[in-house]
């Protein structure tokens, strides 16, 4: 006899079926919240999570792009859910007891059912956690984008499908290593997935992007999220109405909504795997190619900043940047018009960058027909989180101080010194008086742009590409760029006073390396150029 | 030897045989699909094969009459010593053959990872290089073998030497996931080997999970099941410890 809470009427679990369903399951989701295997995967993704928070990898989050980020943390309750709901379906058999079973008034299917519905608070627990993040991320400075609730909802919906397999296995067989192993090939097949791009990844429980790839606009993502959760959600169905079938009587009903819930699985598996509409790669390139048309802009002084409109709120670091630059350089130099224009590389949601040939020129069109000629581009990353990022904010910061130093790519006051893209092609080899004043331009101009750079030099040898992708971009001398942050540890009003001073022979391209270090009071690179460096031709 | 005829028909050997055979199966699927791997791609699939052996492993020192047997006079260690090394040398020839599977579907000529060998490296450096890349790969999955052991062991202490396995499956997934996730970059346990450098940091952080994996297997081996130093057997309780969860 167990008493209801909201009626206060006491109910008989031995004569209501659905009573002890009920309680079975109230019992078993505490045990399942309380079990080591989901607890500790729980905890396994909070410290994910954390770590991810700590380490700047979630500063100036982009939204629409982090509700996908999520799911693949959230892979771990659900490896938890699947791996604690298994053994609790398979406790009889673990502890040789379907004797005692057999001998209870609740029938199997009434068990199955209630391991069924003791998922449902360990799916509630992982969307609160879904949840909380979010709402983290979205309240964070920087922040940009509006999360898509459909693929928020898809970590959840796996946890739940995770538990419906679990019953769905532990009515099948006894064996106990059935559980882990699905898990080991259905990881198997999500990374495969992943990393091999096929037609059938959408098939799998979550589809998400390859790490380093940069945010798109939301309305240029091929995401078919809500068709996505529409598959997982009827999967799920499916497969508890298979482990009601497998363990019990088969009523019409219950076979109705196995056949229904299969007819939407396979529709919306169907829906989901279509290939992206004409109209959308379309879009894609017009943005990739062209953006001018689908961005807006703000104007800051004698500065405009363009960005897809999502993006717009990202104009504040980047102005931080700009006007962190323009602070040391002549007056002449920091009233002249700049214009900053966010720009996509031709990525899609999950494979490689496809590399283009030449984006720059129909870039520079772009820029002369929306009146902003010369524009600096940047990319939708910004921060300190991860590579990507870094490297956009040092690639802005040093392809903006090179727009300021050299002026615009391929114009009159272009580089003359032979070194150049004389083809057109970037990055720009810069070399002597003008590398030393774009670097230590870029990074001085922030408290951020030091480390970033910093770090991109990290991972290269020999020569340093500081841009945007493949694309566009600032190539000096590691000795040169050295030579540039080691002025960092100077007073940087005295050296920005000597840049002020000396300005027109620092960014003359037959200054070298040594003059224009004497020149900013520094001791001169330490080791020689590479005699088959380009600057040591000239 | 008068132990293992007995020893391996008391064994689960069921959950070790489907371990093999998945782990063949996934390495099989480059060849059989015709797809070339990369070099991550390949120590991926070499590292999902040692999980699945793994998974077999853990159900291997089950003993569901673990109660009955525990008045056997051969100590505990001995029993499972001679099951779980007959399980490990069952499980060589099958990471040669998985391995092989993989080395198969690499590019002819050369293998793991081709960009990190200098270009004129002869083939016998090539091939040296390649079988200490395939050893490392295999001391990795050899640490994880030991540290299913390791949890089947503690496992049988709290399941009263009954199911082990029902503690260690799990237990591989968690530690996995949590090599997997948990380290930050700088201290990770899996690179992609085209990356020389990393590969040789992960590889280097494997010796101490040995280690530690090996030394526990040790300590925990002779331990009798449902008995904590110090704590006698819980009375009123008959064929063991039921399972709480």
């Amino acid at each position: 006899m167990t008493t209801n809470m909201t009626t206060g009427r006491a109910t008989d679990i031995t004569t209501n079926p659905r009573a002890t369903t009920l309680a079975l399951a109230r019992l078993e989701s505490r045990l399942l919240l309380r079990h080591p295997a989901f607890l500790g995967n729980l905890l396994l993704c909070a410290a994910v999570l954390l770590r991810t928070a700590l380490t700047g990898a979630a500063d100036h989050p982009v939204l629409h792009d982090a509700d996908r980020a999520l799911q693949l943390p959230l892979l771990l309750p659900a490896a938890g859910v699947l791996l604690a709901t298994h053994l609790a379906v398979l406790r009889p058999a673990r502890d040789t007891t379907h004797g005692w079973y057999a001998a209870l008034t609740l029938p199997r299917h009434r068990r199955t059912a209630a391991h069924l519905l003791a998922v449902l608070p360990a799916t509630a627990v992982t969307a609160a956690l879904a949840a909380l993040w979010t709402g983290w991320l979205a309240l964070r400075p920087g922040a940009v984008g509006t999360p898509s609730p459909a693929e928020l909802a898809t970590g959840p919906a796996v946890v739940a499908l995770a538990g419906a397999l679990a019953v769905l296995l532990g009515s099948l067989t006894t064996a106990v290593a059935t559980a882990p192993a699905v898990l080991v090939l259905v990881a198997a097949a999500t990374m495969a997935g992943a990393l091999l791009d096929p037609d059938w990844r959408w098939w799998t429980p979550v589809v998400f992007a390859s790490p380093g790839h940069e945010a798109l606009p939301s309305g240029l993502l091929h995401r078919p999220a809500t068709a996505h959760l529409l598959y997982l959600l009827a999967l799920t169905v499916a497969v508890g109405c298979a482990a009601l079938l497998r363990t019990g009587p088969r009523p019409r009903r219950l076979l109705a909504l196995t056949a229904l819930a299969l007819a939407v699985t396979t529709a919306a598996g169907t829906v989901q795997s279509r290939p992206a509409p004409a109209e959308l790669l379309a879009a894609r390139e017009r943005a990739a190619y062209a953006p001018s048309g689908e961005q807006r802009c703000v104007r800051d002084g004698r500065i405009t900043y363009c960005a897809f409109p999502e993006f717009l709120e990202r104009h504040e670091q980047w102005a931080e940047v700009v006007h962190g630059v323009l602070r040391r350089v002549p007056e002449r130099v920091r009233e002249r018009p700049y214009a900053v224009r966010q720009h996509i590389t031709p990525y899609t949601e999950s494979s490689e960058p496809v590399l283009d040939a030449g984006p720059v020129d129909r870039w520079a069109e772009d820029d002369r027909r929306a009146g902003t000629e010369g524009a600096v581009a940047v990319g939708t990353a910004w921060g300190s989180g991860d590579d990507t990022a870094t490297d956009t904010v040092s690639g802005f910061a040093a392809e903006f101080a090179r727009r300021v130093v050299v002026g615009p790519h391929d114009s009159a006051d272009g580089p003359h010194d032979g070194t150049g893209p004389a083809d057109g092609r970037r990055p720009e080899q810069l070399c002597g008086g003008r590398a030393l004043v774009t670097v230590w331009l870029a990074a001085q101009a922030t408290p951020d742009t030091a480390p970033a750079l910093r770090d991109r030099m990290r991972r290269s040898f020999g020569q340093t590409v500081f841009g945007f992708g493949p694309y566009i971009g600032v190539s000096t001398e590691d000795t040169d760029a050295e030579t540039a942050l080691r002025l960092l540890r100077h007073d940087p009003d005295r050296v920005a006073m000597a840049v002020r001073e000396h300005w027109d022979e620092l960014t003359d391209p037959a200054t070298r390396s040594d003059r224009a270090a004497r020149l900013l009071g520094v001791e001169a690179p330490e080791r020689p150029v590479d005699p088959e460096s380009p600057c040591a031709r000239t | 030897m008068a132990l293992l005829g007995p020893e391996l028909r008391a064994a689960r050997t069921g959950p070790l045989l489907w371990g093999a055979a998945l782990a063949t199966g996934l390495c099989a699927l480059p060849l059989l699909l015709g797809r070339t791997p990369g070099p991550g791609a390949a120590a991926a699939l070499l590292h999902l094969a040692a999980v699945l052996c793994g998974l077999g492993l853990a159900f291997v020192l089950d003993d569901p009459a673990a109660p009955t047997t525990a008045v056997c006079p051969v100590p505990w260690w001995r029993r499972r010593g001679v099951r779980l090394a007959a399980a490990l040398l069952a499980l060589v020839p099958v990471r040669a053959l998985d391995t092989a599977l993989i080395h198969a579907a690499l590019p002819a000529g050369r293998s793991l990872p081709n960009e990190s060998l200098p270009n004129e490296s002869s083939l016998y450096e090539s091939w040296l290089y390649e079988s200490s890349l395939y050893g490392e790969l295999g001391l990795q999955a050899l640490a994880l073998a030991l540290l299913t052991t390791a949890f089947a062991l503690l496992g049988l202490a709290v399941t009263g030497g009954r199911t082990g396995g029902a503690v260690a499956a799990p237990g591989l997934i968690a530690a996995v996931l949590a090599l997997l996730t948990l380290p930050p970059e700088p201290a990770a346990f899996f690179a992609d080997p085209a990356d020389g450098a990393a590969w040789a940091a992960a590889v280097g952080r494997w010796h101490p999970l040995l280690a530690v994996a090996a030394a526990a297997t040790l300590v925990l081996l002779p331990r009798p099941p449902g008995r904590r130093r110090g704590r006698p057997v819980r009375k009123g309780r008959r064929g063991g410890p039921r399972s709480r969860w």
